[in-house]
Order: C-alpha cells, then sequence, then structure tokens
C-alpha cells in the first residue's frame, strides 16, 4: 500500500500524541507530490473511504493507528486529479457516510455534496468565482405554457452585463440550467469570461426538467419542446441571432443526451452543441449492463451511431477520467469527426460532478463562442 | 482633406508612460481631444488619461452618442444589423476558407527536404492567403460602400446633430488622442461621426486598438487566445492614415516571436506593410512625412525572415 513519507517516519514514532499534534497543524488530506493522505479522528471501528473513481474499489479501508482513534489511508493520484469523496464511518452496526471532518471544502451537488481534495497541480480557476469589479449579468424569468408537456415551464434567462436592445446576441440554452448555477457557478463564469472579452456577451436559457429521466433521455416532447417552444420565446423576447450559427445547446450527463437528441432531430438549428460527461451509453451486441433508466438511452445511441447524420457543426466534448462513461464519450469523439463534425475534446482527472464541468467551461465557451479579445486591444 | 500629418502610435498605456513622454514631446497649448469609444459602457472612464495629459481633455463621448443615435434613429440600426449579417457571413466564409489555406502555408514553410528547393511552393501557398485576404476587402468594401450610397449615413438628421454639436465641442482643439479597446466599434464611431474631416491637421496620438484603426487595413492577431491557437485575420480597411505601417499592439503577448516560421508567415503575408511591433515603451512618430522610433524602447518589425527586427526609419 502507497504510505505518505511523513506519515511514514510519524507512525514509526508509535506516538499518537505527536500524530494527533501533526494533524492538528497541517491541512488535511496531506498532499505531499502525488501521495494524498486521507485522515479521520474519533470514535469508530471501521472507517472508509468512499469515492466515485471509476476502476477502484468503491470503498477503501482506512488503517487504525496503534489502536488510537486516528485512521489513515494514503493513495497515489495522477497529478492535476481533483477528487470527491466521504468517510463511510461505522460505529455497531450502522455505517455514516460523512463530510471529511478535517477538510473545509466542500463540493454541492443536487444530492448534497461531498468532500474534495485538490491534488498537486491541480488549479483551481479563478474565472469561476465571483470577482469584485466585475460586471454582474442579471435574471429575468420567462414562463412557457407548453403544448408539449401538457404544462407551464418556467426558465430563467441570464442578461449579460451591458445590455443594449441594438445588439443582436448569441443565445446558449442549457440544459439542467439552475443547477449550473447552483453548482458550477454558471453565471460567475459567464460574468468573467465576457468581462474579459473571451467570450462575447450571451443570451442564456436556464432550462430545467419537470421529470429529468425521462424527459431528458431522448423523449420527443424535450427536443419539440426546445425547438418549437423554448426558442421562438426567446427570439420574440430577446434581440438574438436568429441563424444557427449564434445558437448553441448544452447539457451535461443526462443533459448531454438531451442535447445531442434534441440537434439529432432538429439538424441545422444549432451549430453548436457543448456536452459534458454525456452518458452516450450504447451497445454493439446484446444488452447494456447500465440501470434500466439507460434503456432509451441506449436505444437512442445505438439508433443515432447507426445514422448519425450532421445535428451540428461544431461540439466540444468533455469527460472526467474517473468516470465509467469515459469509455463512451472517448469513444464518440472519432465517430463524430469521421462524419464531418468538428470537436474538441477534454478530458480531466476527475469525476462525474458539477465541479468537473464548471472547471471545462472556459474551454468549452471560448472554444464554440470565441469572445471579442481577438478584436480588442487596451 | 489632409489628415494629421503629425502622428504617434503607441502600444498599450496601462500607466500611461509612453503617453506622458509623447505630451511632453509635443507640449500642447490647447485643449486635447480624447475618444475612448472603444472601451464601450466604460467610456467615461478616463480619469487617469486625465491626469496623465496634464491639459483640459475633452471626450467626445462617442460611444454614448451612438447609443443617442440608435435610439433616435431605429432605422440606421436595423439596417445596420442586416450590414452586420452580411458581414458575419462574408467572415464566416473567409475564415473557413483562411484556416485551410494558412494550414497549407505552414506546411510548406516547414518543409525541408533535401533534394528539392522549396521557395516557389512557400511564395505560392502565401500569396493564396494574400489573395483570400485581398477578396474579404474587396467584399467588404462593396457591402459598405452600397450602405453607405443607401443609408447616405452623413446626411441623416440626427447624425447631422450629433456632427454638429462635435463641431462645436472640438473647436480649439489642438490634439486628438484616440485610446484602444475594440477596434471594430472605434473605427465605426471614427466613420460615422466623420472625427477626422473635423480635426484636420492636429497632431493624433493614439494607442493600442486605436492605432489599428487608422491603419489601411485592420488585422486581428493573437497566436494563443483561450479557444486555441488563432490565425491572423483581416476585418476591413481601416482609416488609411498610416502609410505602410501595420500596427501590432501588445505583441510580445500575443504573437509568438521566437516562433521564426510564423513570424516569417506573418511577415510575408503582409508583405506590403511594415509590421510594427507596438508593446508599453514603443513610439512611432510621424513627421515631415518620416517615421522615427522616439519611445524609450526601439520600435520592432517583423522581417520575413521570421526575424524580429529594429525599426528603421
Amino acid at each position: 500500500m502507497m504510505t505518505s513519507p511523513t506519515l511514514t517516519k510519524l507512525t514509526k514514532e508509535k506516538s499518537p500524541e505527536a500524530l494527533r499534534i501533526f494533524i492538528e497543524q497541517n491541512k488535511f488530506p496531506l498532499v505531499e507530490n502525488s501521495i494524498v493522505t486521507f485522515v479521520f479522528m474519533g470514535p469508530a471501528e471501521r472507517v472508509e473511504l468512499r469515492h466515485w473513481i471509476y476502476g477502484l474499489p468503491s470503498s477503501l479501508p482506512l488503517t487504525r493507528f496503534d489502536n488510537s482513534d486516528i485512521w489513515y489511508r494514503s493513495m497515489e493520484f495522477p497529478s492535476k486529479s481533483r477528487i470527491e469523496y466521504k468517510f463511510g464511518v461505522t460505529r455497531g452496526d450502522h455505517e455514516d457516510w460523512i463530510y471529511d471532518p478535517l477538510n473545509p471544502n466542500v463540493a454541492r451537488d443536487p444530492f448534497g455534496g461531498n468532500s474534495v481534495v485538490h491534488c498537486q497541480g491541480y488549479v483551481d480557476p479563478e474565472w469561476s468565482y465571483e470577482i469584485s469589479g466585475v460586471a454582474q449579468g442579471s435574471f429575468e424569468s420567462l414562463e412557457i405554457d407548453s403544448k408539449q408537456f401538457g404544462d407551464r415551464r418556467h426558465v430563467r434567462v441570464y442578461v449579460p452585463a451591458h445590455f443594449r436592445e441594438y445588439r443582436r446576441y448569441r443565445l446558449l440554452i442549457v440544459h439542467d440550467g439552475d443547477d449550473y448555477v447552483r453548482f458550477s457557478r454558471l453565471n460567475h463564469v459567464l460574468d468573467n469570461l465576457i468581462e474579459r472579452f473571451e467570450i462575447p456577451p450571451l443570451i442564456v436559457a436556464l432550462s430545467n426538467p419537470h421529470d429529468r429521466i425521462r424527459e431528458y433521455a431522448n423523449d420527443p416532447r424535450h427536443a419539440h419542446h426546445i425547438v418549437e417552444e423554448l426558442l421562438p420565446a426567446l427570439e420574440s423576447k430577446y434581440p438574438l441571432i436568429t441563424e444557427s450559427s449564434g445558437r448553441c445547446l448544452m447539457g451535461a450527463s443526462f443533459g448531454g443526451i438531451a442535447t445531442l437528441s434534441t440537434a439529432w432531430k432538429f439538424p441545422g438549428v444549432f451549430d453548436c452543441l457543448l456536452m459534458q460527461s454525456g452518458s452516450f451509453a450504447f451497445t454493439d451486441i446484446g444488452d447494456h449492463s447500465r440501470s434500466p433508466v439507460f434503456d432509451p438511452v441506449v436505444k437512442f445511441m445505438n439508433k443515432f451511431r447507426e445514422e448519425p447524420g450532421v445535428p451540428a457543426k461544431q461540439m466540444f466534448v468533455s469527460c472526467g477520467v474517473y468516470e465509467s462513461l469515459i469509455y463512451e464519450n472517448r469513444s464518440l469523439v472519432p465517430f463524430l469527426r469521421s462524419h464531418g463534425i468538428d470537436v474538441k475534446f477534454e478530458e480531466a482527472y476527475d469525476g462525474h460532478n458539477w465541479e468537473n464541468w464548471r472547471n471545462r467551461l472556459r474551454t468549452g465557451l471560448t472554444w464554440l463562442f470565441p469572445g471579442p479579445l481577438w478584436v480588442t486591444y487596451m | 482633406m489632409n489628415h494629421a500629418s503629425h502622428l504617434f502610435l503607441l502600444g498599450p498605456q496601462p500607466n500611461h508612460a509612453s503617453l506622458r513622454a509623447v505630451l511632453e514631446r509635443v507640449r500642447p497649448h490647447s485643449p486635447l481631444g480624447l475618444i475612448t469609444a472603444g472601451w464601450e459602457a466604460e467610456e467615461a472612464k478616463d480619469e487617469s488619461i486625465r491626469t496623465a495629459a496634464g491639459v483640459p481633455v475633452t471626450n467626445l463621448a462617442l460611444f454614448a452618442r451612438t447609443e443617442k443615435l440608435f435610439a433616435d434613429d431605429p432605422e440606421l440600426i436595423r439596417q445596420l444589423q442586416v450590414r452586420q449579417d452580411e458581414l458575419r457571413h462574408l467572415r464566416d466564409a473567409y475564415n473557413d476558407r483562411l484556416h485551410l489555406l494558412l494550414k497549407a502555408a505552414r506546411l510548406t514553410i516547414r518543409r525541408k527536404e533535401s533534394l528539392v528547393e522549396f521557395s516557389a511552393e512557400r511564395e505560392s501557398a502565401i500569396d493564396m492567403v494574400r489573395q483570400l485576404d485581398q477578396e474579404l476587402l474587396q467584399r467588404t468594401h462593396q457591402v459598405h460602400v452600397a450602405f453607405e450610397e443607401k443609408l447616405q449615413i452623413a446626411q441623416r438628421p440626427f447624425v447631422r446633430k450629433h456632427v454638429d454639436e462635435l463641431r462645436q465641442i472640438t473647436e480649439g482643439i489642438g490634439g486628438l488622442m484616440i485610446a484602444g479597446g475594440h477596434v471594430a466599434i472605434i473605427l465605426n464611431r471614427l466613420q460615422i461621426f466623420g472625427i477626422l474631416d473635423l480635426l484636420p491637421n492636429v497632431p493624433i496620438i493614439a494607442w493600442s486598438g486605436g492605432t489599428m484603426a487608422l491603419s489601411r487595413q485592420i488585422v486581428f492577431f493573437h497566436d494563443s487566445p483561450p479557444q486555441g491557437p488563432g490565425d491572423a485575420e483581416v476585418l476591413r480597411a481601416g482609416m488609411n492614415l498610416l502609410d505602410s505601417i501595420l500596427p501590432l499592439p501588445d505583441a510580445h503577448s500575443r504573437l509568438h516571436l521566437t516562433d521564426q516560421a510564423r513570424v516569417a508567415l506573418f511577415a510575408r503575408r503582409f508583405a506590403e506593410f511594415r509590421c510594427v511591433v507596438l508593446d508599453e515603451n514603443i513610439v512611432l512618430e510621424r513627421s515631415d512625412n518620416a517615421w522615427q522610433s522616439v519611445g524609450s524602447e526601439p520600435a520592432l518589425c517583423l522581417d520575413a525572415s521570421g526575424m524580429v527586427k529594429e525599426f528603421a526609419s
């Protein structure tokens, strides 16, 4: 098992007190070059590292130090890795999954969140934070009575700072839009990239599903809703470039499927797609081994692979190396390229989570919508 | 109209050091006009320039003026949007072709076989890029001429009203400063209001994007923008005040000046120009129809050999 050089030295001293003082005086998890050491202090019968790194056992036990209440485990990670985890702490016959008490760094997601460790070389993107002095876009509301779904859809619309009615804007439609704002700080990403002239000022529609697993898995109502209900409503309210070259559709995970399947059903409507950790599961023969919610996804992907057409001209695809979906995403890239689609692919040592998606936004958005940096010489 | 025989071209001015040095040299006795339209909504935040100038400064507020104009003359903005669409389509087609032609030119420049000299092939590959640039310039010129014929910008009542106001506020102005920013916006505002016709023969001090708007043709460049390696692009004709100078503001940040193949391709593609690196401390002055480097650092030029050489007067 991989061991931390510092911990090895300390454990040799066989002094829990010395180790405790070291723990109190240092940040944990301890990052020493490629080695990360996780430490838990507290009463427990068993402590496990619970993580979402595909390829490793999902639960890795920590070692108790010398019958004390200190538990530790060192692991080696590739440079620039970003790891989300919890501790599974067993007391009696009950296991609790808890945040790492020694680590204040937590990534939030729709299910709560996870502790996070940034490995050596990882750079926390400063462009994803609210920065003082950067002009902020605002949010407006749009209500759509959807004939497709038979209900009313509420869409928030990000309007960039210094909006001018006489200008015409490019449009980005975001699946799971509110989650992108909550968990990926999409609004701050947009504010900062616009401020730096790296992307043009955009109108961004934040679309949200009512029944995500169903609607995003190639539900034909969804594609019709986006193209025939949402898009016209946006174009009638905002001064948008009403050509496919000014439109981008985006989503993550099942939102990636919603993105691809919508563009596939309506080729020529969106020139650009941004798909992150898309759930692009497919089969070459036989049944798939994922959960039943993937049934319509696999059916769609198999159909798409038979008849891809050209859903869009440019596609940005990203995926975490620590996701099971990395293989499907990697295999999709040459397939798309072989059908004449201009594809940019970025993978990162990260998992299926909102901060991974956030961290890839700059590359994706600047590639799909290069900003006026090109024409601006201060 | 005899425009600005006395000209200063500067690089980016984060601390206004070169600007101050130029003003020391010019010693203006009357107020200076200022254009910061390239900063768009931030146009009015010009305090640091006023402080550096040391003489009264009148900001012509061309960006704000255009906002009012667009509000007053909605037909003008509608027609501008149509023109914008036409130009965007031309640009998209140009960029598709440019990307491939430049790729071919780069491959040809880097090709080194022992038995064959490829200079003819290199020249031909670069010439195809030049032809494409010229095509775009011609096509954009046609769009602008047709637009002008149709709209008669200078005769539109609201434009005339602003030009009259500008004529009044620029009376007695002894020099014009043009700051950097969004080059297309600077150029557009200079043209809508005919600013250089209102201020003939006053010295002009332009920096960064302001210099580009004054050149014969506007060339955008950035070897490493965030979206990936960039190809220098021609935009359209500029105000044509700079003879054969093609200003390259902030070139040390934007261009890989040590990449000889890239530098050579750039210099040879724009061989009709002297491609001048305009960094923070570089100043070019034109006086008596001659250009000379007068900044605290010598001006530099891209050379067809792929080297960056000192600017020769």
